[in-house]
């Protein structure tokens, strides 16, 4: 069998799998409908509050670090779409890791006949954070549409194509943080403090720019997650903010696969 | 003094976590620091004002929330609605000779304490690199009466998230319910947006909830911006609120318990 060729099957073999985990999902999904409408309830809420919030921070501003008042609300639909597509396929996953590696049970996903980190960053389904997405996108419709923004087939696919990278980027990101626990399992709160920054991105990097440079160089490749994929609706994308979202997805990302096999090494499997 | 005991054991037990407690503070430290920092950059360095209020005003504002949210926010809510009632542990404490009301309080004020000693830390450290930034009041009667209304917000706090956590009797799963609340809290406890920069209708309806009192309020007694007057008009509001919420309590936990299995979901 040549390299092509076991490359196929074992994408084939991997989309398998993650169906079942799908439909998995979806069946403990059905079965758990009360927490279902609870977590939807809360889901929609923390969507809706991420609008009120920036509502009220710009109440009386009509423009802010040389950004519109409807162009800073729609960087935040546009976090709201790939922030809720993250939290359904990514974050209840950290959540899990954090506390099987404090509970020291992290190894029965060892122990599987497919990749761990794969197993350890997919098994699980946050459906109902997916809420956000239509919520994102229907605020990007309205404040799209008053800020006159048209959109062709080929700034769709460019946005979409961005949005992809801004997951990459905040996956590898958590990834690589949360990968510390395997030395410090009792920080498993540690998720939270990433759900934290990972609300840092909705806002413009110029505002941390007029702050301090330390903080500009930290967060600007993570405010890129938002406003790349903004750029692009305004049609003033610059070609250097791609190279910037795009190679810093890319070390990071290799860094995260690097410090998962690295870090699974160094786990003793010893519970608090 | 049994109470006192039991209070120490929580201590010792806070104490060998802090490195759990430094994490839950960051969370606490990043917000406020970051709506500080769009007010800065809004302001063009703290040049102009906001809306009437200066620069200064706005960044002791969010300092002192720093220190505020460490300390004044409790989480009963986890411990009583899941850990005890989800889990069916709640049997271990009914079993007890001891108030659940009051050791559940106990529990939780050493996080408090140590979570609330980060923040002072940061406070000064913030006081030294911009002392320009934060104002105080200097009045020894303000400081009295604003030490006094810091130690009933928490008790608010904590009377509001006893009665969401005993909500877990009828509710399966009580988490929406405590989202929604907490979505509300934030909104109405300033921790946003300091309340006097909404607009009047919205602070109208705010003031009439709990949540100003367990939040903004005291970082505005802090900060020296009620007069006498006000600052007992916020104590007496705090003193309802609490036998308010404690009375809710009462009813519900003596209906709850009597739902209560026993049994783990």
């Amino acid at each position: 069998m040549n390299i092509p060729e076991l490359a196929n099957n074992c994408m084939k073999h991997y989309l398998h799998v993650y169906r079942k985990l799908v439909s998995m999902n979806i069946s403990s999904l059905l079965a758990y409908r009360s927490a279902f409408i609870s977590n939807l309830i809360s889901s929609t809420a923390w969507a809706l509050f991420i609008f009120i919030s920036i509502f009220l921070l710009t109440n009386k501003t009509p423009v802010l670090f040389g950004w519109r008042r409807e162009e800073i609300i729609l960087l935040s639909a546009i976090y709201s779409i790939y922030y809720g597509i993250f939290q359904c396929i990514f974050a209840k996953n950290f959540g899990e890791m954090a506390i099987l590696i404090d509970n020291g049970e992290i190894e029965s996903f060892f122990l599987k006949p497919i990749d761990a980190q794969f197993f350890t960053s997919l098994s699980k389904l946050g459906i109902t954070a997916f809420i956000r997405v239509p919520i994102g996108i229907g605020f990007m419709y309205f404040f799209g549409k008053q800020l006159g923004i048209s959109m062709s087939f080929f700034d769709g696919a460019l946005f979409i194509i961005a949005l992809c990278f801004s997951l990459a980027f905040l996956y590898a990101l958590w990834m690589n943080v949360l990968l510390c626990l395997i030395w410090n399992p009792r920080l498993s709160n540690l998720v939270e403090v990433l759900f934290t920054v990972s609300g840092m991105s909705r806002y413009p990097g110029d505002m941390y720019r007029m702050t301090s440079e330390v903080l500009m160089y930290v967060l600007i490749p993570l405010t890129f997650t938002t406003v790349v994929p903004a750029r692009i609706l305004f049609h003033t994308a610059v070609w250097q903010e791609y190279v910037i979202l795009i190679g810093a997805t890319m070390v990071l990302y290799i860094v995260a696969r690097k410090f998962w096999l690295f870090a699974i090494k160094h786990y003793t499997s010893a519970s608090n | 003094m049994r109470y006192v005991q039991i209070f120490f054991l929580y201590f010792q037990e806070a104490f060998a976590e802090r490195g759990r407690s430094f994490v839950w503070f960051l969370i606490t430290l990043l917000n406020p620091l970051l709506y500080f920092t769009f007010w800065y950059a809004a302001t063009g360095g703290g040049e102009q004002t906001i809306f009437g209020s200066s620069m200064q005003s706005i960044s002791s504002y969010y300092f002192l929330l720093i220190v505020a949210g460490s300390m004044l926010q409790s989480h009963a809510e986890e411990n009583i609605g899941y850990w005890h009632i989800y889990h069916g542990r709640l049997t271990n404490y009914l079993l007890r000779p001891i108030s659940y009301y009051g050791i559940n309080f106990l529990s939780e004020i050493p996080w408090r304490i140590i979570q609330g000693f980060f923040g002072i830390v940061v406070f000064f450290l913030m006081n030294f690199f911009f002392p320009h930034f934060i104002v105080l009041t200097s009045d020894i009667w303000t400081m009295i009466l604003a030490f006094c209304i810091f130690f009933l917000a928490y008790t608010l706090s904590y009377a509001v998230k006893v009665v969401i956590g005993v909500s877990a009797f009828w509710l399966t799963d009580y988490h929406g319910l405590v989202e929604i609340v907490d979505m509300f809290r934030l909104i109405a406890g300033g921790f946003v947006v300091p309340l006097y920069l909404f607009p009047d209708w919205i602070f109208k309806i705010v003031s009439f909830t709990p949540f100003p009192y367990s939040m903004y309020f005291p970082i505005l007694a802090w900060q020296g911006k009620l007069s006498y007057g006000e600052l007992f008009q916020c104590i007496g509001i705090q003193l309802l609120w609490i036998v308010g919420f404690f009375a809710i309590f009462k009813i519900l936990w003596k209906k709850g318990s009597r739902e209560y299995t026993g049994v783990s979901q």
